[in-house]
């Protein structure tokens, strides 16, 4: 058995490092320059707090990604799903005490799964690369959702008291720590179950790793890939429950409309491949942690929000040129063990 | 004749890649207002000695003579600037373009683009042709043949001396072969050497001046084609002396695995024939003649047109791989192992147990403990060379331990009939020789081995029996008693005899 050595493991839990690190970071610039506690428990639960319902999307989003696909229309199923969940709940007359809420849950996760598995649909029918088709279901999701909440900019109050206890409420005994991070935890676990332990989670990376030879296999690989998106759709659909709860139990049209961006980003600086080809869903969780802590960390320093996009761009970047620097490392590192003189047979 | 200056000159050509002598001292020259034949069998360098031409390839030794100039290598702008023009069995034209802007592209014909311009040259080359294309038309819009008319006058339109056509015939029709060679002489008459590449011999007698043999990458002679005939060509181009050693296989042939009765791909028609339990089939046939794609049809991952199969006696309905791999017990073994074999990201462990994930999982998830049984049982039974078979990714393996990956991966299948396609492509000696043992071992088992290859020597050591493809069609069955390596290339080279 050979060694890990010491490069193989910094390339595994890089970006833990540079997680920590920037957390250290910003501890001190805040300390000495705003006088301010970055580390703060209550700073740490609002960080998990306010990112809980991405990282959930962000489920959905890794098992896209290894499955070798894209979703550019994630965003805009959690504003849909919100807003029908909202209207189901009571709409405008709500009291945050309606007792279907159950209803209302299941009816937007299903709605979910629905609208990400046209997405699969779609994209296993036509098997082109899904980004014209998520872009073009964008657009009929967003068209959608305002044509059910009636045109307007329009938020919705006071729906079922249960979002917020799925999503938003702080438990003061675990310092502040908000309900939807365990929603979040508990979702997590179970989606890297469904990853590494199931067959399904298997053939997930198959898909992206050789679509032909998984098709050879014996594997369907037109229904793998409804059934990787509808999947996905499973967990945008809780993802926004918990997102609103988060928002003291309300929904707008424009609510989760960003999230494809900011959890794509997260999933890649974490180190899931575009297009296929391994990744884990902690590279996801640790990625998106990431964008997340350097977006407070900003906001602690008042750097302007501008520069803080800048900045974002230019992490996203270096997270990609590192990557492409490995990837070409490791390629060529296999073309010389593949292009070496022939030994003699042995024995 | 011989006294002329030849157009093209390569003396002592070598070239190695890693583990094979590609083209070992190569000469041969070529003359203008010539068409001069190179044939040789599957793998026997004509590709390589194309490419060290075009400059596609650097040779390792020797020197390439054209215009008086000598070079120890080509690159692909030296040899356009020589005039050297290859036509490649794959067109390489821009089909959103017109057949005119293909012609013309890379010329600087003025500050913009002129169409009027590009038209009229096309059209004039056409008339020289004798062929009626519209030059306005887009390239996607022609037939395979007219591609190929606008991919020679795309060459004749840069002034080419020496144009290579690499099977020029294989996608064309009858009608369209008479075109071809209707321009090739009369683009010989205006003194452009031509070298011609092709499998079919009757075109070469019909066509060419004069004929070149390489075999196993070595220059075996070159003969005028007026002084030659069919039988002293195939003599040359297989006369090799068998080196390889197989190992001794002891299995008892048995009763009819699977059966072909006419079955029909979309470009291969009517293949019948039987496969035994514990025997190994050799399937024969030039690259291209539908081996492949038929092996395809079987495993239910093409189409088939009409016809059946029969697995023990039965008639078969296979629709997928899924059922052709669960149901009736048969496994391929793709030829391109790294696009269609395996997953290259993934450890060797993860690999040989893709296919058997839905037998040793239990409501989805899957046994870990038997997981790595067989992961265990397999890997170390294909003795694949690699430090660890659950770290180590297929990616970073060399080829012929890739090629042991995917032999273990369709063997934890259990599989009855196990169709290799080009088991032993591109990997070393050594490994060629375990693979083999594998094939008899499973032969032993009673397993029906069916084995697809261009490999002579691995053709007549392993196989009991071998079918030969025709171009498209069967070109006939030999039995062990009957085996020389003259009888399969007659068959092989008739090309659609039996239509």
């Amino acid at each position: 058995m050979q060694k890990k050595r010491f490069k193989d493991y910094l390339q595994e839990y890089i970006m833990i490092l540079v997680l920590v690190v920037l957390l250290i970071v910003f501890e001190v610039l805040c300390l000495i320059l705003t006088k301010r506690n970055f580390l703060a428990i209550s700073n740490i639960m609002n960080i998990l707090g306010q990112n809980a319902y991405l990282i959930i999307t962000g489920i959905g989003i890794t098992f896209i990604m290894l499955g070798g696909a894209m979703d550019l229309s994630t965003g805009y199923i959690l504003s849909t799903v919100g807003v029908v969940m909202a209207i189901i709940d009571g709409g405008d007359k709500g009291t945050g005490q309606n007792t279907f809420f159950l209803l209302t849950l299941l009816a937007g996760v299903a709605l979910a799964v629905i609208l990400s598995g046209f997405n699969g649909v779609m994209y296993s029918w036509l098997a082109v690369f899904p980004f014209v088709i998520t872009l073009a279901t964008q657009y009929i999701f967003n068209g959608a959702t305002y044509l059910v909440a009636g045109g307007q900019q329009h938020t919705y109050k006071k729906l079922s008291v249960w979002f917020k206890y799925l999503g938003g409420q702080r438990i003061n005994w675990l310092g502040g720590l908000s309900t939807g991070v365990i929603v979040m935890i508990i979702l997590v676990v179970i989606g890297s179950i469904i990853l590494n332990k199931t067959h399904f989670g298997r053939n997930v990376y198959a898909l992206g790793s050789n679509p032909d030879a998984v098709a050879l296999s014996g594997v369907s690989v037109a229904k793998m890939r409804i059934a990787v998106f509808a999947l996905a759709g499973l967990f945008f659909g809780l993802a926004q429950v918990v997102n609103i709860g988060k928002m003291s139990a309300s929904a707008s049209q424009s609510m989760g409309i960003g999230a494809e961006f900011t959890v794509m980003a997260g999933a890649m600086l974490g180190g899931i491949k575009m297009g296929g080809g391994g990744g884990k869903m902690s590279n996801m969780v640790v990625g998106v942690l990431i964008i997340a802590v350097l977006n407070q960390g900003m906001n602690f320093l008042n750097i302007n929000p501008y520069w803080q996009k800048v900045a974002l761009g230019i992490v996203l970047l270096a997270a990609v040129v590192l990557d492409t620097l490995q990837t070409r490392a490791a390629i060529n590192a296999a073309k010389k063990v593949s292009g070496a003189p022939p030994k003699p047979v042995e024995g | 004749m011989t006294e002329r200056e030849p157009a093209l000159s390569l003396k002592g050509i070598r070239k190695v890649f890693p583990g094979v002598v590609a083209l070992d001292n190569v000469s041969i020259d070529f003359y203008p207002g010539e068409v001069h034949a190179l044939i040789g069998e599957n793998g026997a360098g004509k590709s390589t000695f194309i490419k060290a031409i075009t400059g596609a390839h650097a040779p390792d030794g020797g020197t390439i003579t054209v215009d008086g100039e000598t070079y120890k290598a080509m690159t692909p702008a030296l040899s356009r600037k020589h005039g050297i023009e290859c036509i490649y069995q794959e067109f390489n034209l821009i089909d959103v373009l017109s057949a005119a802007e293909n012609i013309c592209y890379g010329e600087k014909l003025g500050r913009f683009v002129n169409q009027k311009k590009m038209n009229e040259i096309a059209k004039k080359i056409f008339d020289d042709f004798g062929v009626d294309i519209n030059p306005s038309t887009l390239v996607r819009d022609l037939t395979p043949g007219h591609m190929q008319i606008v991919e020679i006058a795309k060459a004749v339109s840069k002034n080419c001396k020496i144009l290579i056509l690499d099977e020029p015939t294989a996608p064309l029709s009858m009608a369209e072969v008479d075109i071809l060679f209707k321009i090739v002489n009369q683009l010989k008459e205006k003194g452009v050497a031509i070298i011609f590449i092709s499998h079919r011999l009757d075109e070469v007698f019909e066509l060419t001046d004069r004929v070149s043999i390489l075999r196993d990458g070595v220059y075996i002679t070159t003969l005028m084609t007026k002084e030659t005939n069919r039988a002293e060509l195939i003599k040359y181009m297989v006369g090799r002396e068998m080196t390889a050693t197989f190992p001794p296989r002891n299995a008892e042939i048995g009763d009819v695995a699977l059966e072909l009765k006419n079955l029909t791909g979309n470009k291969v028609k009517n293949i019948s024939f039987k496969a035994h339990h514990g025997e190994v089939l050799g399937i024969s046939g030039l690259v291209g003649a539908g081996r492949t794609e038929i092996m395809k049809v079987v495993y239910g991952a093409e189409k088939k047109q009409w016809g059946d199969v029969y697995v023990n006696g039965q008639k078969a309905n296979i629709s997928s791989p899924a059922v052709a791999m669960n149901k009736y017990g048969i496994c391929l073994i793709p030829e391109d192992r790294k696009r269609e074999g395996c997953f290259l990201q993934e450890t060797i462990s993860w690999n040989i147990v893709y296919n058997v994930l839905g037998k040793i999982s239990k409501a989805g998830f899957v046994n870990k403990k038997k997981e790595k049984e067989i992961a265990d049982y397999y890997g170390n039974a294909m003795r694949i060379k690699a430090p660890n078979l659950d770290k180590t990714k297929v990616m970073t393996l060399s080829g012929g331990n890739q090629q042991k990956v995917v032999v273990g991966k369709a063997m934890a299948t259990q599989s009855d009939i196990i169709i290799f396609d080009e088991p032993t492509r591109g990997i070393d000696v050594g490994a060629k020789y375990e693979i083999y043992e594998l094939m008899n071992q499973m032969a032993e088992e009673g397993k029906c081995v069916i084995m697809v290859t261009s490999d002579m020597e691995e053709l007549l050591g392993m196989s009991d029996r071998i079918v030969v493809f025709g171009e498209r069609c069967l070109a006939g069955e030999l039995t062990k008693e009957e085996f020389s390596q003259e009888r399969i290339l007659d068959m092989a080279s008739t090309g659609g005899a039996q239509e």
